[in-house]
């Protein structure tokens, strides 16, 4: 179970710094 | 509203209003790291902490390096809290001998406490130990926070630089705003509230007889913690009595202060600021009141004095005010004016000398309606979440008051940064529709607002409202989503709304009545306040990164002035009509209607 959440966690993070590397992509600077 | 009321409101605010100044140039002198007294002090232990992480403080950050920096800092800090509260149990500082926490429930706590929610599915005092409430949430009160704060920093830099490429360094702006900001205020205040009978010690919780036995009524739950319901839909209760009541102890004031200055909101206990251990007095709780403003009040005036023109702070703090006042006069009027069924059975409602009047249902006598009114919309306006009263009991537009507050996105002073960097969003969008309506491209402190910041400050409004009103369908079209309501139709609804646009907002108070101590909604709360928390703060920083870029345009006589009263209006009326035409058919099928029928019965 406690794996479950971490992975979660982790998910979230790569979600977001995902989401980041996104929205460079969108213009603006890097 | 009473003569009392309204006298409170003013004095607070006018308190507040002249700490403004001297508290918003002080943090501005500690985020540019000028060499003010606290920083000369600081800086040897300034200097240790960087040796110590192997920071470089004079290194500067781009927006994407700064963001996954951040991003990494708060991840780590959920991975921690949550690796604490699963194992508490065989860790110190557990005199109650706590077990455990669950898994799902720790998972929504550490989110909760990371982003600054502090959203609470359990009770403090039978749940966390001591520990856990001292080095995991105490702990990320200060740290969720700081980053707020930063946030908001970086994206003043982005308008004050120009032909930049970067906008601070993540790591010195959390250790000064924690070290010279956040620390000696919540020690300040820490010990102002001990001084007003706020507990702090580390001795067990304290076993006293009753003088007489007490019976009750107590709700059954099933396994899961759910409430068992009959066939009515109603809680099925069985009688039990008591001759013993336990005292919660523990190091609750140390805890009670970054609550509230940092517009965290958690409570040490179950009832929160209600509780006469956390918030004894009408002093302690006028304290807490200016704790939770003093910061994000301060900050517009930071703001300002980072941009290089006071008066543009001023203005945003004046839409803030414009926009706050209202609001309190609108919750502290509906309490006052009570239930008008109870009216009907002839109970005088009426304040005198003797009564307070009005709604008493779920607020403490020795705050009263006023304190309360002023509490309920000091907590939601911000991300606080902190509450002194039970918002559930709250009348139905009393109730509407706290839910619009947060749907609006915070912006009225708002989260310690989180706030202002919102409302700086809307005054980019604000400035771009003005642009539209004259024809010219749109101008915002010297910067040109283009196609990029508008695209991330769309992606920055639009997150929190599709993650409150998909996570809201999706609870009410799901068994395990209305399982929790304890009060089916218009107010049931409103609970569930309120606590997503709780955890969408990062603001963490409930309207109660919702069993959501469960894996449904620990993990989609959980979910929603991740989101609703970084999605805006990556677009942001983006934001902060393309303005520190841009060059500063000349002010000519076709530059519209932002500090004048034409902004401050074309501001307001950005926040009303998105945070309106988002959120309304919602509220229409919540705290509207139950107005209308309380009202038309």
């Amino acid at each position: 179970m406690d794996l479950i959440f971490i992975l979660m966690i982790v998910a979230l993070y790569a979600a977001t710094h995902w989401l980041t590397w996104a929205l460079s992509r969108l213009g603006g600077v890097e | 509203m009473t003569p009392v009321s309204i006298a409170f409101v003013a004095v607070f605010f006018l308190l507040l209003l002249v700490a403004v100044k001297p508290f918003g140039l002080y943090m501005a002198n500690v985020m540019e790291g000028r060499p003010i007294w606290p920083l000369r002090v600081g800086a040897r232990f300034e200097a240790f902490i960087y040796r110590l992480c192997g920071i470089d403080p004079d290194a500067q950050m781009g927006w994407k390096r700064y963001a996954i920096a951040l991003l990494i800092f708060n991840t780590l800090g959920v991975i921690f809290v949550y690796a604490l509260q699963r194992a508490q149990a065989w860790l110190p500082l557990n005199p109650q001998q706590f077990t455990n926490v669950s898994a799902d429930s720790s998972f929504n706590t550490a989110v909760s406490f990371v982003t600054n929610t502090n959203w609470q599915g359990y009770s403090g005092e039978s749940t966390m130990s001591y520990l856990t409430q001292m080095a995991g949430l105490a702990v990320q009160n200060f740290l969720s926070a700081a980053s707020g704060i930063v946030v908001a920093i970086a994206l003043i830099r982005g308008f004050a630089r120009h032909s930049a490429s970067t906008i601070g360094n993540v790591w010195t702006d959390l250790t000064r705003s924690t070290l010279y900001i956040l620390l000696p205020l919540a020690l300040l205040l820490a010990l102002l509230l001990v001084g007003q009978g706020v507990v702090q010690n580390f001795s067990g919780y304290k076993d006293v007889s009753t003088i007489e036995t007490l019976s009750y009524q107590n709700p059954k739950v099933d396994a899961g913690g759910n409430p068992i319901k009959d066939a009515a839909g109603n809680p099925v209760t069985e009688p039990a009595t008591t001759q013993k009541q336990t005292l919660p102890m523990g190091p609750i004031a140390s805890q009670e202060s970054i609550k509230e200055l940092g517009t965290n909101g958690g409570g040490f206990l179950n009832a929160n600021s209600a509780h006469p251990y956390e918030n004894p007095t009408a002093l302690s709780n006028f304290l807490e009141l200016f704790a939770i403003l003093l910061i994000p009040m301060g900050l517009t005036y930071t703001f300002g004095r980072m941009v290089g023109d006071t008066r543009q702070g001023w203005a945003v703090f004046a839409a803030m005010t414009i926009l706050f006042l209202p609001l309190v006069g609108l919750g502290t009027y509906s309490e006052q004016q009570g239930n008008p069924l109870i009216g009907k059975l002839g109970v005088d409602q009426t304040a005198s000398a003797l009564q307070p009047g009005g709604n008493m249902e779920g607020k403490e006598s020795r705050f009263g309606i006023g304190a309360s009114a002023l509490f309920a919309s000091v907590t939601t306006v911000t991300s606080c979440g902190a509450v002194n009263t039970m918002h559930d009991s709250l009348t139905p537009l009393g109730g509407f008051v706290p839910l619009f507050q947060m749907q609006l996105g915070e912006v009225v002073f708002g989260g310690v940064g989180t706030g202002l960097y919102s409302m700086l969003i809307f005054a980019i969008v604000g400035v771009f529709i003005a642009g539209l309506m004259i024809g010219r491209t749109p101008e915002y402190l010297g910067k040109k607002i283009e196609a990029f910041e508008i695209k991330m400050s769309s992606i920055a409004i639009l997150v929190m409202p599709f993650i409150v009103l998909a996570g809201t369908a999706v609870a009410v079209s799901v068994a395990a989503g209305k399982a929790g309501v304890a009060n089916p139709g218009a107010h049931g609804f409103s609970e569930i709304l309120y606590a997503f646009s709780s955890a969408g907002n990062n603001n963490g108070s409930a309207f109660g009545g919702l069993s959501a101590n469960t894996p449904f909604y620990n993990i989609a709360l959980g979910l929603t306040m991740w989101f609703g928390r970084f999605w805006p703060i990556v677009a942001v920083l983006a934001i902060a990164g393309s303005l520190a870029a841009k060059k500063r345009v000349p002010v000519t006589a076709g530059t519209m002035l932002t500090y004048g009263p034409t902004f401050v209006i074309l501001l307001i009326g950005t926040v009303l009509l998105v945070g309106a035409l988002t959120f309304v058919p919602a509220l229409a099928l919540g705290p509207i209607v139950e107005h209308l029928t309380l009202w038309g019965a």
